[in-house]
């Protein structure tokens, strides 16, 4: 389902340049669990940016669904971003001025569903996720891993193939980051989705079928 | 957490409230008062027609049935008056009176059913509004999260007892013929006999007498709460309760609308006692 060889990604900072990623090799099938893990700045980040589409990589190739990405242009990006990919991120990002429904329902605004639907499925993935009581609250009264909960919840709303999740317990107790790991892995099963998770914590790595090391842009171990 | 993230699931996405069954809110508002309102609030916005189209017709109802009964009841009085001033004339003067004089002068059928009626639907407009207002900003200052629209339904609904009250009496004046006298719980405060108002007015209740005795401030302030009120308050405050108000600020909010709604009863007490008499 991913396939990334070679993949490239250079920032030029003045006169130095930063291999963010210096030729990444991974390959991960459709419905898999992995988990990437290294030191900060190793590239982690980039790696989920580019394969989201967030990022283009400078050089290499990277092809999801057999379609190689790196070619698209800036719109079917878009199209890409938003039919085949959801995202997790470890501060939520979520719009402070949004009710967690309307938060959910954003990213429909730009997928041509109907604005009853966009309600009716925002409603009902709040409710999947645990949240039916919090549905009119913004984030700030939401508890961090209610944030996080919203945010699934806003990952799946496109009903996407790959769920891309940057240290999404980077910012909760461990006891409430597991249970948005739990939450996370139920969405692969139910979903059968492709997880990517970046994490620094070995216990949440455990959960992955496959925890893959990166070091200055390289993956140095595939376990 | 019983729904799946099943992708095919999500796109079907049933709505999460199922529609709401006419019948069975009609039904529940009675019996399971708390999921009711809690259904009428998030309920589409419709459903505050149901108690708005029912409340209008029991008022022109009742305002219908009490319109005549009113103008028999003062055609009666002025009849009245007019025998007991000519038993204490002298045979002389009664005679000399032009034969207008004798004649009863009927009320306009405006005094007693067109003004109660504008009155009326024009109190359940302003009045719902007002309401669902005062509920709003009492709820929001204590950090409720029930939105102005959901109040105004839920204020609706909770007014049921207000409509059954109107049919009830509407049924009583249609089938004793007579008018209601002796309103709300003021029969708590009567000194007498006439303490089978509670009992038996009680549940009718609530109309304007019009007993020409002076009101008591105690009469009057129960005269404007009877059982139906009581019970739309109590609904109000399972309502607010329902919509994730704790008991003690919702009760808090309660107190304060019934207050405000109160007061235009005070108000004239007030003025009165300041001038010297009613
Ligand atoms: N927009 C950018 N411009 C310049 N350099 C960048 C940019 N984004 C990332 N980098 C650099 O690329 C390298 C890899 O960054 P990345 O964010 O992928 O690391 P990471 O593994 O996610 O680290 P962390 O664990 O701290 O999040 C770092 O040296 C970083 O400074
Ligand atoms: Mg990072």
């Amino acid at each position: 389902m991913i396939q990334a060889r070679g993949l490239r990604k250079t920032y030029s900072m003045g006169r130095n340049q930063v291999h963010a990623l210096a030729g990444v090799d991974l390959a991960v099938a459709a419905g898999d669990c992995v988990a990437v893990m290294g030191p900060s700045g190793s590239g982690k980040s980039t790696l989920l940016n580019v394969i989201g589409g967030l990022d283009r990589p400078s050089a290499g190739s990277l092809q999801v669904n057999e379609r190689e990405v790196s070619q698209l242009d800036e719109n079917e990006l878009a199209a890409y971003r938003r039919s085949t990919i959801g995202f997790i991120f470890q501060s939520f990002n979520l719009v402070s001025t949004m009710t967690a429904l309307q938060n959910v329902e954003f990213p429909m605004m730009f997928a041509n569903v109907s604005p009853r639907q966009r309600q009716r499925r925002a409603r009902y993935l709040l409710e999947a996720v645990g949240l039916k009581a919090r549905i009119d609250h913004k984030p700030t009264e939401l508890s961090g891993g209610e944030q996080q909960r919203v945010s699934i919840a806003r990952a799946l709303s496109n009903l996407p193939r790959i769920l891309l999740a940057d240290e999404p317990t980077g910012n909760l107790d461990s006891h409430t980051g597991a249970e948005i790991m739990a939450l996370l892995l139920r969405a692969q099963r139910e979903s059968n989705l492709t997880l990517l998770i970046v994490t620094h914590d070995p216990a949440v790595a455990a959960y992955a079928g496959r925890i893959v090391h990166m070091k200055d842009g390289l993956i140095v171990e595939n376990v | 957490m019983s729904l799946t993230l099943d992708p095919e699931a999500i796109a079907a996405a049933p709505p999460e409230a199922p529609r709401p069954n006419l019948l069975k809110l009609l039904l529940g508002i009675w019996v399971r008062p708390r999921a009711t309102l809690a259904a009428v609030a998030a309920g589409p916005g419709w459903v505050w027609l149901i108690p708005l189209l029912l409340a209008a017709a029991f008022l022109i109802g009742r305002v219908l049935v009490a319109g005549p009964l009113q103008i028999e009841q003062q055609i009666a009085q002025q009849q009245q008056m007019q025998e007991e001033s000519m038993a204490n004339m002298p045979p002389e003067m009664r005679e000399s009176l032009s034969p207008e004089a004798f004649e009863v002068h009927q009320p306009p059928l405006s005094a007693v059913i067109t003004l109660p009626l504008v009155a009326g639907l024009a109190g359940i407009v302003l009045g719902w509004l007002a309401r669902a207002g005062i509920l709003h900003l009492g709820s929001m200052l204590f950090g409720g999260r029930q939105g102005f629209a959901g109040l105004y339904r839920v204020g609706a609904w909770a007014g049921f007892p207000l409509i059954l009250r109107d049919a009830v009496q509407m049924l009583y004046m249609r089938l004793s013929h007579s008018l209601i006298e002796g309103s709300g719980l003021s029969g708590l405060a009567a000194s007498t006999a006439d303490s089978n108002l509670v009992a038996g007015g009680g549940m009718v209740s609530a109309v304007a007498g019009g007993g020409s005795a002076a009101p008591t401030a105690l009469s009057l302030f129960l005269g404007r709460i009877d059982l139906y009120t009581l019970w739309f308050l109590g609904l109000l405050l399972v309502g607010l309760i329902a919509g994730g108000l704790s008991r003690g600020k919702a009760l808090i909010v309660i107190l304060f609308y019934a207050g405000l709604t109160l007061l235009p009863a005070f108000l004239p007490l007030l003025f009165g006692g300041m001038t010297g008499g009613f």
